[in-house]
């Protein structure tokens, strides 16, 4: 189903992180075909970052592409002063980018820790809290982008797993703080993606068609259905959700063992 | 950053943020040694090692371009282009 023809967010500032490529490329693109102009950070792809920016700026709206390693403060805390400088505002921040060693329990060592910690949760603690001091007194959304592993347990996942387990507690807690602030924050947890990302594996046709068998509604989830889920959570819609980590994957967590 | 440096400089540097980002013993990094293979870098280690080559050499090394260095006189002659 395709996106519904709305500009729910005209006029409106979103901040992308890891919005470069794959699924934070495709939301800083439907929010700017909403009326969003739009801040896309990127640290290790600077060249798609640009095509991305340059396919908002064909939807007629504004793109700014900051570069910042989210694990480093620093590098958070002026990618904000730079959206302060150039926007004077913020109105939904989303915290996409994610990264991870990925290792077994017994052989987790303390750097990938770190780095997974800072990226995947750290990041979107400070970044949130960057984030509310720019938005108006009207309001604004934050959005996280977790994944089945805070809650479940996939082979080598134990570093990303914990990190979007704190993610999602993180949630929580600012949702209820900043309710008051007409701020809301959710997160979405999105299970058998197809993006690009896939395309790199052998027999992937072959593979995704007997996964999509199983699945209750004989498809995979797509950018599209994560942008339409994030479009509805940053919007006044959503006013009543608050401090959810939604699950997006077509039923499959209810029918897997 | 004009090139200043030589190839001999760059070299040194490059083994230098290796040895550090690694935690190898400067005598295992020779010019054919794999990154990967060879120096047992895994892709937090890549990540980390594009950003200190970067600081070291006042460069952006995109993804595009990193992911095609192997070895380490691969990423000697990259740096050396890219400072001319």
């Amino acid at each position: 189903m395709s996106a519904v023809e709305t500009r729910r967010y005209a006029g409106k500032v979103v901040c992308i992180t890891g919005g470069s490529r794959g699924i934070g490329r495709k939301l800083a693109i439907e929010f700017a075909r909403e009326g969003a102009d739009v801040v896309i950070n990127y640290f290790r792809n600077g060249d798609e970052a640009k095509k991305t920016a340059a396919e908002i700026e064909a939807l007629g709206q504004k793109a700014l592409t900051i570069r910042a390693n989210v694990a480093q403060e620093e590098k958070i805390l002026s990618m904000f002063e730079k959206i302060r400088e150039t926007f004077g505002r913020l109105d939904v921040f989303i915290h996409n980018a994610a990264s991870g060693r990925n290792r077994k329990a017994m052989e987790v060592d303390v750097k990938g820790w770190d780095w997974t910690l800072n990226v995947n949760a750290r990041a979107f603690l400070v970044s949130a809290q960057q984030a509310a001091t720019l938005m108006p007194k009207s309001g604004g959304a934050i959005l996280a982008l977790s994944s089945f592993g805070s809650d479940h347990v996939f082979p080598y996942y134990t570093t990303v797993g914990a990190s979007k387990a704190a993610l999602e507690a993180l949630v929580r807690y600012f949702a209820i703080e900043l309710a008051e602030r007409r701020i809301n924050v959710n997160a979405i947890s999105a299970g058998a993606v197809k993006t690009d990302a896939l395309n790199h594996f052998p027999e992937m046709d072959e593979t995704l068609k007997k996964l999509e068998e199983k699945m209750p509604y004989h498809r995979m989830v797509e950018g599209q259905d994560i942008a339409n889920l994030a479009l509805f959570l940053c919007s006044d819609q959503a006013e009543m959700v608050r401090g959810q980590t939604v699950r997006l994957d077509g039923g499959i967590s209810l029918v897997l063992p | 950053m004009a090139n200043t440096l030589s190839k001999q400089e760059i070299e040194e540097k490059v083994r230098e943020v290796i040895v550090n980002q690694l935690d190898v013993q400067e005598a295992d990094v020779k010019p054919e040694s794999l990154i990967v293979d060879d120096l047992g870098a895994d892709s937090l280690d890549l990540t980390e090692l594009a950003v200190g080559f970067e600081d070291a050499f006042d460069l952006e090394i995109p993804d595009s371009d990193f992911g095609h260095l192997s070895t380490v006189d691969g990423v000697v002659q990259y740096i050396s282009q890219r400072l001319q």
